[in-house]
């Protein structure tokens, strides 16, 4: 192996006083060489952005400062160099990609003008030479039209061309070190795929050293020549990409491969024939801007039909903007469809008036994605979970003590009840949420991204969770996702829409083994790391 | 299992009692939020104190007209031989009166214009929306002269003037904490329940926008105030009560020979007026803490 | 282009039911207001006998149910008929228009100032965070803040006029001086300066804080990270990056404020007697020239509509995403 480009030694990160905890890293030691992907893995909280920020001296100092250790980049100390020389290296030798590619944009200024930007600080070439330079590259990251692209301002742009806007501005002055934090986490899934090879294959060309911080370990497999994987700030394991993925030693890494939720469709027992709801011709179109200017028609959703069976999970999947989300609040009337039939036991919900459906609002009840926005931050836990049978006619204290069962069903103990809901983690409120559901008897439970807000392990946990629940009160689930992993696993049949429609629709195992239409099958292929096989684990004794 | 499980979050306050106490503490935080408050409190206990410490009332004549400052009286005596201490201390009661009732008068009504409007949306949003906004582009100081000249000025008709224009500013903010909250998950549950409209508003997204709604209550008085006493400096008081402005307005043709009739109500607006506004800001400051991150 | 030429034709449509309401509360207010133009005419010419204040009404058509009374009203006034200042003798359009002018003067005076001063100090007191400097400056505005504007206007006086005699105490200009040519422009800029410092320092203070706040808020933003990372200077990041997204609600507020500067003018000229129309609203006041008043106050409504609309237009030359929407 060649000399390291960066080599890390002994990085602490400290935290300002009163945090919970005194470092965000603590004793990190790394390498990175040139021409190759260091992937550094954790969940939130492990330090691993801060880790970037520190390469990249993007410190919020002094509160957050890199107070002991070494960043030798081409064996200068990073840490140690004052804020000009440190501003020569960064955009030039050090340059980095980021999460959320539109706040990392300046709204007022076009992709072309921030781009020159980094040419006019660190390069003498005329404006003649910094367009072609620059319309070289955006050809390069395979924007369509570079010189409208440049002309562009950042809203003008997909998600995806921004972050390949982004990339170029990263590597303009061909820079030695390319740190990627989270780059395609904001992304979709076929978006990401995207962006992966085009970071590899950049990489490949111009013998760039990347760091790439993520959290998925699909991603990881899909891009890693060697992994770090963090916790709590310190570095768990090092080692090549095959050895950590597929036999890895820690127990922690461990764990968390075995958390990942296999593509392999789990085999299923047969639901009960009999349907429980049909929805027939669900279409919900929205109408946009106005006189003066002519009105746009966007299909939301559009003429969507399935039948879901008695104690069945029927999972719908598709992007962002394919209508899945709206298709889950037309279910539970939160949005009201401009024509179609949920046809529930042989009551249309669709059709019913807004007092006419109170009583049927039980049936169908919501689990929602965002565990800090679900819950009321002013109302303490017991009151959250009781409020629904209260409304609907139930004794306060009957309520109340049905609550406190039912925490302890998800898994909480009774006398949280008393609490509010700050005072729990992510995964705790998701269990919240699921108790309030219950707690209205429901046959029907619409799942919205559930899970996509919490961390690998914890979502294995709450996707048990749901599991269990299911087959003990023989619910029926309708599971919205963006992530096949999770539908294979959860999921009898699915529905994979796109743009407002259903294109395919079966038995999960079907359709991930034979997908019919061209879309499922773009979608299958750009799951990252779909080529791994997760290693069968055994769970470590040490634990 | 243990090396998978989640970190909790730290510092877990239960309870009205501690949650008032540590709002306490980020209040006191902030130093200039304390030393309004002091002056706050200075002029409170001039209002209550006022009928004991000058129990005739401040029109009345105390002595020789135009008598200096430092003497005889405190702040010397206006044209006509009144105290203008007297006066500012009866007008104290005045212009902390008028500002506590136009604000919460306003509050009221933009509140429940801004709740409506942010909850429902669709057309009653921009039908409140629109009149909102017909309030917003009438001159709000020029509209409260004519509200006053046309009731004929008397409290009653400045703290409605005053109200009336004062509240679209309260139902813009309201609207936009109702809409974003609105869209939260934890309302579409409550949906999901069932829940009548009215307890959705009340219970559950009201206690939640209460914040905004109190740091701009408070930084209302303040605006309150400056309205009356521009008012009354225009002559457009109330006859019957002693105010601050009318102060101002009557040493004004004297100015050249009697400076203090003036200055010293004058500057009493401003202190109080300061004051005010220092507490809201560390009102805001305590209650969203969010803001703070800058100034550490 | 196609799509800001669309908005802004949105906006002026938009305008015109503010207009309408703002009429009609006009209309409200003058039948809520104690006494007719009957009345009050009749009160002019000392005493009248019942048939004539009849014929009166019949004239002023009065006798008329108020939906179309309502109807002539706003027909009348779209014509920009304000009616008949009995006080002046003359249309209260005529009297208004002679006013405008030194209105004009001043507030377009005070909205340089302080929009100006303002976005200076709130970057100077921004970019030297927690400095003297920025201590400095974030008191001086939190005072200006607090302070009435006819207090300020008489303390001036006081001390610049009275004490020191560097400006005049009221008055546009030196009228039996009879100045002609740039001496007049002189003379009118040495009356104006009192007037205009006092009214643009609330707005000032006003500016400076928001200024203050939007920089700050600004330079927490992720793009300016990345400029960081890109290895900008902490100097370009501000003027380049940050300095323009800051402007931003400044632009919106200083529209917002054209509203309260109205009002704000009556009493500074009311201070100064600078004859524009806030000294003739303080006149009709006391006049009980309710016509007058009114149309002064629809004149000034119709001007913030227009000032509005201009902010708007400005605003989607500031802002590339405004178009999209």
């Amino acid at each position: 192996m060649s000399a390291p480009l960066i080599d890390i030694r002994g990085l602490h990160v400290s935290l300002p006083p009163g945090s919970d905890r005194p470092y965000a890293v603590e004793n990190l030691s790394m390498t990175l060489a040139p021409g190759e992907i260091v992937c550094v893995v954790g969940e939130s909280g492990s330090g691993k952005s801060l880790t970037a920020r520190a390469m990249m001296g993007l410190l919020p100092e002094p509160r957050v400062r890199a107070s002991k250790g070494q960043i030798l980049f081409a064996g200068q100390d990073l840490l140690t160099l004052t804020r000009a020389e440190r501003r020569r290296l960064c955009g030039e030798q050090l340059s980095m990609v980021f999460q959320e590619p539109m706040t990392a944009l300046n709204p007022l200024m076009t992709v072309g003008r921030q781009i020159e930007e980094v040419l006019i600080v660190h390069s003498d070439l005329g404006p003649a030479e910094r367009r072609e330079r620059i319309l070289a590259l955006l050809a390069e990251v395979q924007l369509p039209d570079p010189p409208r692209i440049m002309a562009s301002f950042p809203h003008q742009l997909s998600g995806g061309q921004r972050q390949r806007a982004m990339i170029a501005m990263a590597l303009i002055m061909d820079p030695k070190v390319l740190v990627a934090d989270e780059p395609t986490t904001a992304l979709d899934v076929t978006t990401q795929a995207q962006i992966l090879r085009l970071i590899r294959e950049l990489q490949d060309r111009h013998g760039t050293g990347v760091m790439f911080i993520t959290h998925d370990f699909g991603v990881v497999a899909e891009i890693a020549d060697r992994i770090v994987v963090m916790q709590h700030g310190r570095v768990i394991e090092t080692g090549e990409a095959d050895q950590i993925l597929n036999r890895p030693e820690a127990p922690y890494t461990r764990a968390l491969i075995r958390a990942i939720p296999s593509l392999t469709p789990r085999p299923r027992a047969r639901a009960e024939a009999r349907g429980l709801m049909k929805v027939d011709g669900l279409t919900k179109t929205y109408r946009m801007g106005g006189w003066p200017a002519k009105t746009r028609e966007v299909h939301a959703v559009r003429d969507v039909d399935f039948t879901l069976r008695r104690g069945e999970t029927l999972g719908i999947v598709g992007e962002s903007g394919s209508g899945k989300s709206t298709v889950a609040r037309m279910l539970v009337r939160l949005i009201q469809p401009d024509a179609g039939v949920i046809d529930l036991d042989g009551i249309d919900l669709a059709g019913l008036s807004k007092a006419a459906l109170k009583p049927y609002r039980r049936r169908v009840q919501m689990v929602f994605q965002d565990p800090y926005a679900s819950l009321n931050p002013r109302r303490r836990v017991g009151d959250i979970i009781a409020e629904g049978p209260v409304t609907q006619g139930a004794p306060h204290a009957k309520a109340q003590a049905r609550a406190r069962e039912l925490l302890g069903l998800v898994g909480l103990k009774p006398d949280m009840a008393e609490r509010y809901p700050h005072e729990f983690s992510g995964g705790q409120r998701q269990r919240i949420g699921l108790a309030r559901a219950l707690a209205m008897d429901p046959e029907v439970l619409v799942a919205d991204e559930p899970v996509s807000a919490l961390d690998v392990s914890v979502q294995a946990q709450v996707l048990e969770l749901l599991a269990e629940i299911r087959e003990r009160l023989g619910l029926s689930i309708v599971f919205i996702t963006h992530d096949l992993r999770v539908a294979a696993q959860v999921c009898d049949t699915i529905a994979v829409m796109s743009k407002g429609e259903i294109v395919e629709h079966g038995p999960v195992a079907d359709v991930f083994a034979d997908p019919q239409h061209a879309y499922t099958r773009e979608l299958l292929a750009s799951i990252p790391g779909r080529e791994w096989q997760i290693p069968e684990l055994a769970e470590a004794a040490s634990a | 299992m243990n090396e998978l499980s989640e970190t909790l979050p730290q510092g877990a306050a239960p309870g009205r009692l501690a949650r008032l106490a540590r709002l306490w503490r980020l209040f006191a935080r902030n130093r200039a939020a304390l030393f309004g408050l002091a002056i706050l409190a200075g002029v409170v206990a001039l209002a209550a104190i006022a009928p004991v410490l000058y129990p005739e009332s401040p029109f009345s004549l105390a002595g020789r007209p135009m008598s200096p400052p430092f003497g005889d009286w405190l702040f010397g005596t206006d044209t006509l031989g009144r105290d203008v201490m007297a006066g500012i201390a009866h007008g104290a009661r005045t212009s902390l009166m008028i500002g506590l009732v136009a604000t919460l008068v306003a509050v009221v009504f933009g509140t429940t214009m801004g709740a409506l409007a942010g909850y429902y949306g669709g057309w009653i949003d921009d039908l409140l929306m629109r009149i909102t906004e017909v309030f917003q582009t009438i001159p709000s100081f020029v509209f409260a002269i004519l509200l006053v000249a046309i009731m004929s000025p008397s409290i009653q008709s400045i703290v409605i003037a005053i109200a009336v224009v004062s509240w679209p500013a309260l139902a813009r903010l309201v609207r936009g904490e109702f809409l974003s909250l609105r869209n939260r998950e934890f309302v579409q549950a409550n949906v999901l329940m069932g829940m009548p409209d009215w307890k959705i508003i009340l219970v559950q997204i009201l206690p939640n926008a209460l914040s905004p709604i109190i740091v701009a209550g408070s930084l209302m008085v303040a605006t309150a105030i400056l309205i009356e006493s521009g008012l009354s400096f225009l002559g457009l008081g109330d006859p019957n009560v002693m105010s601050w402005g009318f102060q101002v307005g009557a040493g004004r043709t004297v100015l050249r020979r009697a400076w203090w009739i003036c200055t010293f109500p004058g500057f009493a607006i401003l202190l109080t007026v300061l004051a005010i506004n220092l507490v809201g800001e560390g009102l805001n400051d305590a209650l969203n803490p969010r803001l703070r991150e800058g100034k550490a | 282009m196609t799509g800001r030429l669309a908005l802004i034709l949105r906006r002026v449509v938009q305008a015109i039911p503010i207009l309408l309401a703002i009429v009609i509360i006009n209309f409200l207010l003058l039948k809520l207001a104690p006494g007719d133009a009957a009345d009050v005419l009749a009160g002019e010419a000392g005493s009248a006998t019942p048939e004539y204040m009849a014929e009166l009404r019949a004239k002023f058509g009065l006798d008329q149910p108020v939906p179309l009374q309502l109807a002539q009203y706003v027909g009348r006034v779209l014509m920009l008929d304000f009616g008949y200042s009995f006080r002046h003798e003359m249309p209260v359009i005529d009297l208004i228009l002679a006013r405008l002018g030194p209105t004009l003067i001043l507030m377009v005076t005070t909205i340089v100032i302080a929009v100006g001063s303002g976005v200076l100090l709130g970057l100077l007191a921004a970019t030297g965070l927690n400095t003297w400097r920025d201590n400095l400056i974030s008191i001086l505005a939190l005072v200006s803040y607090a302070t009435p504007l006819f207090w300020v206007g008489l303390m001036l006086i006081v001390v610049f006029s009275i004490n020191l005699g560097w400006f005049p105490t009221s008055g546009m200009e030196e009228v039996a001086a009879f100045h002609t040519g740039w001496d007049r422009v002189w003379d009118i800029a040495h009356h104006l300066v009192l007037p205009a410092v006092t009214l643009s320092l609330f707005y000032l203070a006003l500016y400076t804080r928001l200024m203050r706040a939007s920089m700050l808020e600004q330079a927490g933003m992720d793009y300016v990270v990345t400029a960081r990372a890109k290895g900008l200077s902490e100097r370009r990041i501000t003027f380049r990056h940050v300095l323009r997204n800051a402007l931003l609600p400044v632009v919106t507020m200083a529209g917002v404020q054209v509203s309260s500067l109205i009002g704000g003018s009556v009493i500074v000229e009311t201070v100064f007697g600078w004859p524009g129309l806030g000294q003739l609203a303080f006149e009709s006041l006391f006049a009980r020239d309710l016509n007058l008043l009114m149309g002064i106050f629809l004149l000034s409504a119709m001007l913030v509509l227009v000032v509005n609309l201009a902010v708007d237009i400005l605003y989607t030359f500031l802002d590339p995403r405004i178009e999209a929407r």
